[in-house]
């Protein structure tokens, strides 16, 4: 998809988060469009996860602002150009324009497939029980859980778990989803099931931002490879570029012990 | 001199009065301890440091004492400091002072047993504080402390044998008196043990009961 011709869905400029007295997110600036899927690939600590977190607010960046089409996130721009914090309850009705799938799935385990997807329908949104059950019925039939939807997570694999959670994500309508990692967790025979619902988003044009360690999903998927290490953003091409030529000696030397030299198998 | 069948029939109201009034301060005891332990619980999270010192040595303070010694400090020293209150009245703040930190500790260690994630997975949805404590921690942090929470409540019960000793006229003080009266401490005191146990007993029962009904989510085979 070409980002020049459709305005970006989310537009991040300068964001950086510190922990401690540690820039973990280090001044990253990216646009995604909408309907685009961006992988975000990089050694573990770089700060993948923590920048996925920022633009969501549930890790406030430190410096930096997020657009969200247009909208300004977290953050209250008066018309002299001050700023100050978003009230609590607007934040949490931006962060529900996102959607996010996260390394452990997270599924409340106290509630059934079906009662975790319809929970933010029916606590967050307000919709009645009987409409809130058939969409969510209808979701976890997307991702091919139909038989499954009175199970508790307890009883579901790892890879069902995570189905669930993308159904429950996918439920709220959000215009963007995050992906942490959503298949780091899982035994290996487990993950293609995961990744192929994800590759079924990616066909619908559901706008997404994945991090991952999957080369095979980010070369086949993607629309966009951002590379990250120590906190930054030091490589931004397509996947074919990006596994075949990358620019930066950081990424070539990734990709080596990654791959072994070999492009990753789709 | 009465048979002890006899000693029941003739005191029996007396007894009964005296359970019925344990289980009042059993149920208001618990009631009042368990509020109070809310409130600590939320005042221990507070971010303002002195507030929470004042929890902290609230608490040790409690954890050092004998619940006797507690309850003569309110009902006899209690005066001295302007603090006049009936016995009844001291016996429910001596269960409540006592029991809270306890019951504070309880809910805090299932509080933090549930996993950050889930809460971040309901913050994702757009949940708020209060949709996240009512939908996702109270039902799992509930079910993980009722174990804890029902020791406690059963403690409490069995002290409040102890407000005794300030003439609150619960079965342990009404014991004493149908002894004093019937000269029959054997019998009288093996009833009335009897009747603590049954009662006792059939509480923890039916809170078992309640905790598998609660964690059955657990237990499910795959």
């Amino acid at each position: 998809m070409n980002e020049r011709a459709a305005p970006p869905l989310i537009r991040a400029e300068g964001i950086s988060k510190m922990f401690g007295d540690r820039w973990v997110v280090d001044r990253v600036s990216f646009q995604v469009a909408r309907g685009e899927v961006a992988c975000v690939l990089g050694p573990s600590g770089s700060g993948k996860s923590t920048m996925l977190r920022c633009l969501n607010w549930l890790a406030p960046p430190t410096e930096g602002a997020i657009y969200l089409a247009g909208e300004r996130l977290g953050v209250l721009e008066a018309a002299d150009g001050t700023t100050r914090p978003l009230p609590a309850k607007l934040v949490r009705q931006q962060r529900a324009r996102f959607g996010m799938v996260f390394q452990q799935f997270n599924l409340w385990p106290h509630r059934t497939a079906l009662q975790n997807v319809m929970e933010g329908l029916v606590i967050v949104r307000g919709e009645p029980k009987a409409q809130a059950r058939d969409k969510a019925a209808a979701m976890l039939a997307r991702v091919g859980l139909a038989a499954r939807q009175d199970a508790y997570p307890s009883q579901l694999s790892g890879g069902q778990q995570q189905r669930v959670a993308i159904a429950r994500a996918l439920a709220m309508e959000p215009e963007i989803l995050l992906f942490d990692e959503p298949t780091s967790a899982l035994d290996p025979e487990l993950v293609g099931e995961v990744l192929a619902v994800m590759k079924d988003l990616a066909e619908r044009h559901v706008t997404m931002i994945v991090v991952t360690h999957e080369m095979g999903f980010a070369a086949e998927v993607a629309d966009r490879i951002l590379f990250m290490d120590e906190g930054r953003l030091v490589e931004e091409a397509p996947p074919a570029r990006f596994f075949s030529a990358p620019a930066s000696p950081r990424a070539r030397q990734f990709l080596e012990r990654l791959l072994g030299g070999r492009p990753p198998v789709a | 001199m009465h048979d002890t069948f006899e000693v029941f029939v003739e005191y029996g109201p007396l007894l009964l009065e005296g359970l019925y009034e344990t289980v009042l301060l059993t149920l208001a005891g618990a009631l009042c301890a368990f509020m109070a332990a809310m409130v600590l619980h939320a005042a221990a999270a507070s971010p303002w440091r002195p507030l929470r010192a004042v929890v902290r040595l609230y608490t040790e303070l409690i954890l050092g004492l004998p619940i006797l010694v507690l309850l003569y400090c309110i009902y006899f020293a209690g005066p001295g400091f302007g603090l006049r209150l009936s016995a009844v009245a001291s016996g429910l703040l001596t269960l409540t002072l006592y029991y809270s930190p306890y019951m504070a500790e309880a809910i805090r260690a299932a509080v933090a047993a549930i996993p950050s994630g889930q809460i971040e997975a309901g913050q994702t949805v757009g949940m708020g504080p209060f949709a996240v404590a009512r939908r996702i921690v109270l039902p799992q942090a509930g079910a993980l402390a009722l174990p804890a929470l029902v020791g406690l409540l059963i403690g409490l019960a069995k002290d409040t044998a102890i407000l005794s000793i300030v003439s609150v006229k619960e079965l342990s003080y009404m014991t004493k008196q149908v002894v004093s009266r019937s000269f029959m401490p054997f019998e009288v005191w093996a009833g009335v043990a009897l009747i603590y146990w049954v009662c006792l007993s059939t509480l923890d029962l039916a809170m078992r009961r309640l905790e598998r009904h609660l964690t059955r989510h657990r237990r499910l085979a795959p």
